[in-house]
């Protein structure tokens, strides 16, 4: 028992250390944010893009990485229609990433015959539900506005 | 609702085995009337032995007093720690660079946050659309990670407004659930048993939750402990 315990006791010893040094490299390390729009109401949309500005702009270009992504009613908001065009093409400059669901886009084509249209600057990602969820596996902090 | 009265305290004494024997006696029979109580036991269980499997040196239980050891033994465990504590102070002063790596990888490499997928949807609105979507989004999910043969844990968890997503006669999406359910047995419906109880309260009638559901003491609490170990979340 009391071997054991040494052999633990080591164990958070050597823990505490690489614990230490990992806390330390993250801080370094920019902050990344996921943010999801899988709504159609503009007011949540605009939103979404204000907390990316607001984000940027608190902790500094350089220091955040931050990704949008788009999915089911919410993919409108990336499309040729949508009311914030302008102001998404001119944030992707500005490193905000905007990733548009391709599963959604499909279904959008089966009902309309017709594939949406994206704004410029957009990424298509395989499915919006699967990119978020790797995105938090790689410890993207989750906003959903 | 009897299992209301247990806490989380006394739920993770009863998984550790610390219980007076009336104690656990008690709680074994609430638990064998309770779906919600039994479930809530297993979720902790799991917690425990998915803790136990990251740090491998835990995993050799103190079940029985060992015989005691001889001197010699004593000697080498305490040379073995010496050099670990040598090793460590050396790593973590950048003198082992080559070394440091593969005991990191060692220390990491438990199967539930390396290989398998987890992920915790939410739902809290009873709005039909939101509870199509997110069945969609589950579906997705599931036959993206079975065809291409990857593990997964995927859990649904509805609270407020969304309960009624899961209740009997009253969920637009009950058979959609159901044929869900078949398919991917897995797949975990959870009811928060707080709305439950607030809303038997408020509105006097019964609310019977769908047989594939369980139901879960407070799915806020749930979910938060879900993103505390590591799991994916998606609020529809």
């Amino acid at each position: 028992m009391k071997i054991l315990s040494r052999g633990l006791m080591t164990l958070i010893l050597i823990a505490g250390l690489f614990g230490g040094q990992a806390v330390m490299a993250e801080a370094k390390a920019p902050h990344k944010i996921v943010i999801q729009v899988s709504t159609d109401e503009p007011r949540t949309q605009q939103i979404a893009l204000n907390n990316a500005v607001n984000l940027q702009k608190a902790l500094g270009q350089d220091n955040v990485v931050i990704e949008i992504v788009a999915y089911g009613p919410g993919l409108g908001m990336l499309t040729s229609t949508s009311p914030q065009g302008e102001r998404i093409s001119s944030l992707a400059m500005q490193d905000i990433q905007f990733s548009a669901c391709g599963n959604t886009m499909k279904g959008v084509e089966k009902k309309t015959g017709k594939m949406p249209v994206l704004l410029d600057g957009v990424k298509v990602v395989e499915a919006g539900v699967l990119r978020i969820m790797e995105l938090q596996e790689q410890g993207y902090a989750y906003v959903r506005p | 609702m009897s299992d209301f009265h247990y806490s989380d305290d006394q739920l993770n004494a009863f998984v550790d085995d610390e219980m007076a024997a009336n104690e656990r006696l008690e709680i074994l029979s609430a638990a064998a009337g309770s779906d919600s109580l039994r479930a809530r036991i297993v979720e902790l269980q799991y917690l425990k032995e998915s803790t136990r499997n990251a740090f491998p040196l835990h995993t050799e239980r103190p079940t029985t007093s060992r015989p005691s050891r001889g001197l010699f033994t004593r000697y080498l465990a305490a040379a073995a720690i010496g050099g670990l504590s040598l090793f460590a102070v050396l790593a973590s002063t950048g003198h082992i660079q080559a070394t440091r790596e593969p005991v990191l990888v060692t220390l990491n490499n438990t199967p539930s946050s390396s290989q398998q997928t987890r992920v915790v949807f939410h739902i809290s609105s009873d709005r039909q659309q939101d509870a199509s979507l997110l069945l969609d989004q589950v579906e997705l999910v599931m036959q993206e990670h079975q065809s291409n043969g990857r593990p997964i844990r995927l859990e649904v968890v509805a609270n407020n407004q969304g309960l009624r997503m899961l209740q009997q006669g009253r969920s637009p999406v009950a058979e959609r659930i159901r044929q869900l359910h078949a398919v991917y047995p897995q797949l975990i419906f959870a009811a928060c048993g707080n709305t439950l109880e607030r809303m038997t309260q408020e509105t006097g009638e019964k609310i019977d939750i769908l047989p594939e559901a369980i139901i879960i003491r407070s799915g806020v609490s749930y979910i938060t402990r879900r993103q505390q170990i590591g799991w994916s979340y998606i609020k529809v």
